[in-house]
């Protein structure tokens, strides 16, 4: 009940953000088309935790989404200077990383943060959360290593197993 | 004045989103093989991307076109590595199974 709530503002703000209208005929398209989402999202059940989870910690996750902005930056930097050099200096290698401890949100942000860096890229991700990655470097697989993605994650999610009895 | 200055700041910045879209596509022809050119077309739906949406976003100022836009953003960069990995999956069964990290061939030189 509390994500079909939550899915409900979003869709209601996601739609008066986007039309800008607000004569009595749009907003009564706008409320149609929320219901009728609403009533296809539960007839698919895809309204739990997984869809939209409740459980991250907003202002962390935003001084997440910073550090990972920062991170993507200097990664295309380096990836577009390997590409510019004549000699193309690649050395593809295959890493192990562990995102346990995390939830299952939580495994899917780690892997999805590591492909959005150019360089590194999840090729796999068990239930476990171990997750293989591609680099195109050396360098990189070695700087993964010592990521600290994982506790930042954790960080996001602080608090996640007492809730999950929900 | 300000919004001519704003128009040739946004129009730079997109200018330099290309560029890197550029960069994206020429790693696209240099890599030798599927997972490192995947690490090409990541630049373009990253930082390609970003710049273009942010030199948009300059020379549209604040309006509700620019919470488009910043959607847009954010959407990109929701599905994009959702698709990088189902491809990347793809691969792995399909085309280069043997993902051997011994293998670092120099590419030849275009």
């Amino acid at each position: 009940m509390r994500h079909t709530l939550y899915l409900a503002l979003t869709l209601v703000a996601l739609w008066l953000s986007l039309s800008g209208f607000f004569t009595p005929l749009m907003l009564a398209f706008g409320v149609v088309s929320v219901v009728t989402v609403l009533f296809i999202s539960h007839q698919m059940d895809v309204v739990d935790e997984e869809g939209h989870p409740l459980h991250l910690r907003p202002h962390r996750l935003l001084l997440f989404w910073v550090w990972l902005l920062k991170k993507m930056v200097i990664a295309n930097l380096e990836v577009a200077r390997i590409v510019l050099s004549p000699s193309l200096p690649i050395s593809p290698t295959i890493t192990r990383v562990s995102a346990s401890g995390l939830s299952e949100v939580g495994r899917v942000t780690f892997a999805n943060a590591i492909t959005l860096t150019p360089g590194s890229l999840t090729v796999a991700l068990t239930a476990e959360g171990e997750a293989t990655v591609h680099t195109l470097t050396q360098t990189t697989a070695r700087d993964l290593a010592t990521s600290t993605l994982q506790q930042r994650l954790a960080a996001v999610e602080q608090g996640w197993q007492a809730e999950e009895g929900d | 004045m300000s919004s001519v200055f704003l128009l040739w700041v946004g129009g730079a910045i997109t200018l330099s989103g290309a560029v890197f879209c550029l960069i994206g596509a020429l790693g696209l022809l240099r890599l030798p093989d599927v997972y490192a050119r995947m690490h090409a077309a990541s630049v373009v739906d990253t930082l390609g991307m970003l710049l273009l949406v942010l030199g948009m976003l300059v020379i549209e100022g604040f309006s509700q076109n620019a919470l488009k836009l910043l959607m847009i953003a954010v959407f990109v960069l929701f599905t994009t590595p959702v698709a990088a990995h189902a491809l990347s999956r793809a691969a792995l069964r399909e085309i280069e199974p043997q993902l051997d990290s011994k293998k670092q061939d120099a590419a030849e030189p275009p």
